[in-house]
């Protein structure tokens, strides 16, 4: 859901700036739930201006409590046509974002130059050195953590589809990431958007290497993951004393833990300081 | 079929016509004495997702100045293959690939159901589709940044195989080429200096002098296409592009204080015609112009640079003191026919706090279909937002852009076309079906738009021609067809034929029945586009009389009443909301220019000319509605009694979305309740018509202004500015209770005008 959210205008700069939807959200054809449409007909007896009968008077010094009246809401709405947006109501993004998992430069990386190389075999030097300097900057700009989570994500998730041969996700993933994070991505997603373009015009064979990662640059590559992630793991157990009293919850997922535990810290002992 | 209601939204939903009437008066006079002409809002690409396109050419009437489509109306002779035209009753053979036809073996333009039919037809190669992005570089720092990045952006909205040319312009014009090896270059032209399309041809290398060979043979458009490097496939430039947007800096020139930067639009747009002109005629293109201020310089100026001389107002137009109106305005005009000509359409993205000469430049984008977007910075969401939705693509996946479009309107013979009003230009065909008296653009029967959408909805205007001793014989029908032949986004060629029918009727022994067959939501956008179209060339309260003239008129043909007793007047359910539209049109933007810059008011009716009858019926009179504990949100009077301290109310103007909380509401805003839980009603109560308002926002193009106030917020300017002021300062007490709320102005109410409607209408002396 994180590609699916609604941030506020630009106020500063516009007046009465509209809300910005994300590209997620504008493109989803949900049906038109509800639209506004209906003009209401003046009483014929009383003809258009006369004044209509006063309703029932409410208290004014507070709404009226939920038991009082019930919420007249979903009664005028069924629920079951209802598009994403009422489940995420002007929602800053980045709120809802932390369940799912970090992505990982060099598994992102490792994907877009196999499949650059795979591409120089056919497609012209220069495109393949512009591409590859775009790749440099996008690789120094999330090295320097320029990059927002939402952003790496997305990339993530471009590059398993690249990889997966999905072509058309794939530039929708970068379609999405150009509408929605112009200003961070706009100086090196073309080399990508170029990279899904060349990949997708090449033969199975060249596709090989991009699809079965079995060069040993991967291998290289993929050690270099662990020291990083299990960082956190040693910390949990110690909040686990504290924390169980509080959140009669959370215990449930301690039991996959800790079966990481008794491999990883004979792996890398050094990386917890 | 149970009512005329559910008739004309069959009508519209598969067609894409709505009538001013349903029945057709059967003589001239008849008609003329209806008021409201014979006439409908036409949408000739309105999404029909249920319609596969048929892959074959339509068969068309052989007689030359006929060539009308073979219809479901046509009457067929399966025995001997012979079909007769309805229009001009020529007896045509079928072509031999209609050898199989008979009853049970229909093609599906002969079927009822297919009166609305779309022939996917290749001739000639497809053409890529072409953007040339004219680029203002007097911007602000921010503002460049932010539109540098939206240009960067559509780059992957575009298919790859379009087109793309990058022209920018400050006190200079630069045209830049576009390469995907090597050094770019770019050709300079000077701001101030008029050049002919051949000029600027040849300053751009489009026109080589002839090889020797070749005995001067001129170059064909193709040659120039292979050769222009200012116009590239964005799958191939892309990478250079996006640098080179990237590195756009604002005008180096030095803007001394109390002046304007120099602004050379008029020369930039003319390069882009010019460009276009030499190197693709006649094949779909949009220039989208993007500035961020008036012309200051050179032809097409609008106002020059000292800062002390503001803009053109209304007053300066009223006093003739607008010195360089008439000449920009002209300059632009032919500009703007020039594109047309070329079928090339002009989308203008004005973003500034001040007029950018929208007034000067509107024909531009007027008669060449392309939009109108007026912002207050390229760094906003409402400018963001609108560009992508320019780019939006329909349930198959294809832009809702088409380009190319021609329109031909054929009648049956007691029928004769006077005009369209609409986002086209006329063909100046002359033909059986062209009346002379003009409504709208007239005098002939095809129009030109040269860029056209799902939505872009033209006004026809028809005349009845039958002579008042010939009746039309009992139970015949008047046809209609409307031939659109287009370019679809997918580059393919396409037709669409919709054919159309009405029955005849006796205005005199029938005119209940024609009564019952008015369409007062079409009738009223109808006559607001003729107003409109007045408007353009006349002064507003002249619009203002006829406008009134034609509805107490109407009031007199078919209002119930007693002679000079104003209290008995009774309008039937068929005309009941119209003299209440009416009311609206004469209060809105579109003929009020008070309050408004000549630069709104140019915008304004930019969009009101071309949408379809339901936006365009909110422009007329906004959406009103409200939300409280008493029930679920509800459509109310848009009127001040229906502004009530315990409801929410969500209004849409189209331009504007306004949410307004009542008096208590806002209070119980204020102390917080929707926090606690034991109120979380409340809070729903509040989110309602922020829900509402979302889904407006996701679906309307251009993006509205978004308010959100309260009583007493001075934003709620916006809602009672628009509501009928049936209760003001002045006749506050006398209703002796406090509902609604008083509204400061002594613009007459809705009642008021009712009643002095009433009054002229029952008049004899009228």
């Amino acid at each position: 859901m994180e590609d699916m959210y609604v941030k506020p205008g630009n106020q500063e700069r516009g007046w009465n700036d509209p809300p910005q939807f994300s590209y997620g959200l504008q493109t989803a054809h949900g049906p038109q739930r509800n639209p506004l449409s209906k003009r209401a007909v003046p009483a014929a007896s009383s003809g258009p201006g006369a004044p209509p009968t006063a309703p029932l008077s409410s208290n004014p010094m507070a709404p009226p409590m939920c038991g009082v009246a019930p919420p007249p809401l979903p009664a005028g709405r069924p629920l079951e046509a209802t598009p994403p947006i009422q489940t995420v109501p002007m929602r800053r993004q980045g709120e809802a974002e932390s369940s799912q998992s970090e992505p990982n430069l060099e598994t992102v990386m490792s994907v877009l130059n196999r499949a650059l190389e795979a591409c120089r075999s056919s497609v012209t030097a220069q495109v393949c050195n512009e591409v590859a300097k775009r790749l440099c900057l996008l690789e120094d700009s999330w090295r320097s953590g320029k990059l927002s989570l939402p952003v790496t994500r997305r990339m993530g998730v471009l590059s398993q589809e690249l990889q997966a041969g999905h072509w058309d996700s794939a530039d929708e993933a970068h379609r999405s990431l150009m509408v929605d994070h112009v200003t961070e991505v706009s100086q090196w997603m073309v080399g990508v958007k170029r990279l899904i373009a060349e990949t997708r015009k090449l033969s199975p064979e060249h596709l090989k290497p991009l699809q079965n990662p079995t060069v040993p640059a991967k291998d290289t590559t993929e050690p270099a993951q662990d020291p990083i992630e299990p960082a956190q793991d040693p910390v949990e157990p110690a909040q686990d004393p504290i924390e169980p009293a509080q959140d009669p919850i959370e215990p449930a997922q301690d039991p996959i833990e800790p079966a990481q535990d008794p491999i990883e810290p004979t792996q890398n002992p050094g990386c917890q300081s | 079929m149970s009512t005329y209601q559910e008739f004309i939204q069959q009508n519209e939903d598969r067609d894409g016509v709505r009538f001013s009437w349903n029945l057709w008066p059967s003589s001239r006079l008849e008609a003329t004495r209806l008021v409201v002409p014979v006439s409908c809002l036409f949408t000739p690409l309105k999404e029909r997702p249920n319609l596969p396109p048929v892959q074959y050419e339509p068969v068309m009437c052989s007689r030359a100045n006929c060539k009308a489509v073979l219809n479901p109306l046509c009457q067929v002779d399966f025995r001997a293959k012979i079909w007769a035209c309805n229009f001009c009753f020529q007896r045509n053979p079928f072509p031999p690939s209609y050898a199989g036809i008979s009853e049970v073996n229909q093609p599906a333009e002969l079927m009822p159901q297919f009166s609305t039919i779309e022939y996917i037809v290749q001739r000639g190669p497809s053409a890529p589709l072409i953007f040339l992005y004219v680029v203002d570089t007097c911007l602000e720092e921010e503002d460049l940044q932010a539109l540098k990045e939206s240009l960067q952006m559509s780059l992957s909205l575009l298919p790859p195989n379009a087109l793309v040319g990058l022209i920018t312009f400050g006190r200079m014009v630069q045209v830049h080429e576009l390469t995907y090896e090597g050094i770019a270059k770019s050709f300079v032209f000077r701001g101030t200096k008029d050049l002919s399309s051949k000029q600027i041809q040849e300053m751009l290398g489009l026109t080589k002098p002839a090889a020797p060979g070749q005995q001067g043979r001129p170059v064909a458009p193709q040659d120039a296409a292979a050769s222009c490097r200012f116009l590239q496939p964005v799958h191939r430039v892309d990478m250079n592009l996006t640098d080179l947007l990237g590195e756009l800096q604002r005008d180096p020139w030095p803007v001394p204080q109390e002046k304007r930067p120099l602004r050379s639009t008029g020369v930039a747009l003319s390069v882009a015609v010019g460009l276009l002109e030499g190197a693709f005629p006649n094949t779909g293109a949009r220039v989208m112009l993007f500035i961020g201020g008036p012309p200051t310089q050179g032809p097409g100026m609008v106002v020059g640079d000292e800062l002390k001389t503001p803009i053109r107002s209304w007053h300066d137009i009223q006093k003739d003191n607008a010195r360089h109106l008439k000449k920009a305005t002209k300059y632009y005009e032919a500009l703007a026919n020039r594109s047309a000509v070329n079928g090339h359409s002009i989308d203008i993205y004005a973003c500034a706090l001040d007029q950018t000469g929208l007034l000067e430049m509107k024909c531009l984008s007027n008669l060449t279909g392309g939009h109108i977007v007026m912002g207050d910075s390229f760094n906003t969401s409402l400018f963001k937002q609108t560009f992508q939705r320019v780019f939006r693509k329909d349930y198959n996946g294809d832009f809702q852009m088409a380009f190319g479009g021609n329109l031909e309107v054929k009648t049956s013979r007691e029928l004769k076309v006077c005009g369209a009003i609409g986002p086209c230009v006329s063909l100046h065909s002359k033909g059986p079906s062209v009346s002379e008296n003009e409504m709208g653009v007239g005098g002939t029967s095809q129009w030109k738009l040269c860029s056209l959408n799902p939505s872009t909805t033209l006004g026809v205007y028809f005349e009845v021609v039958n002579q008042h001793n010939a009746p039309v014989p009992q139970g015949g029908r008047g046809a209609i067809q409307f031939v659109t032949q287009y370019q679809h986004s997918n580059t393919q060629r396409r037709i669409r034929v919709t054919t159309i029918a009405r029955n005849w009727a006796d205005a005199q022994s029938q005119i209940q029945l024609i009564e019952s067959s008015f369409d007062q939501e079409a009738a009223a956008v109808l006559m607001a586009r003729l107003g409109v179209f007045r408007a353009e060339s006349e002064e507003g309260p002249d619009v203002l009389r006829w406008l009134d003239r034609q509805l107490i008129r109407l009031c007199q043909k078919f209002g119930q009443f007693n002679k000079d007793d104003p209290t008995s007047f009774r309008l039937s359910e068929s005309l009941s909301l119209y003299p209440q539209f009416m009311f609206h049109l004469r209060r809105s933007p579109f003929l009020q220019v008070f309050n408004n810059s000549p630069d709104e008011s140019s915008y304004y009716r930019h969009h009101f000319v071309r949408q379809d009858l339901t936006q365009s019926l909110i422009m007329i009179q906004p959406i009103l509605y409200s939300y409280s504990f008493h029930g679920p949100p509800e459509p109310v009077l848009l009127d001040s009694s229906s502004i009530l301290p315990d409801r929410i109310l969500l209004m849409d103007t189209f331009f504007q979305l306004v949410i307004y909380h009542g008096e208590t509401i806002a209070q119980w805003r204020k102390a917080g309740y929707q926090e606690m839980p034991e109120y979380e009603n409340f809070k729903q109560l509040l989110q309602a018509p922020l829900d509402d308002a979302q889904e407006i926002l996701q679906t309307r193009f251009p993006m509205p202004r978004y308010v959100d106030t309260e009583h007493g917020g001075s934003q709620a300017r916006f809602l009672l500015s628009k509501v009928n002021p049936s209760q003001t300062h002045n006749n506050l007490y006398a209703w002796g209770q406090e509902t609604g709320a008083p509204i400061l102005t002594d613009d007459v109410s809705l009642q008021v005008f009712m009643d002095h409607l009433k009054k002229l209408a029952v008049s004899s002396s009228a």
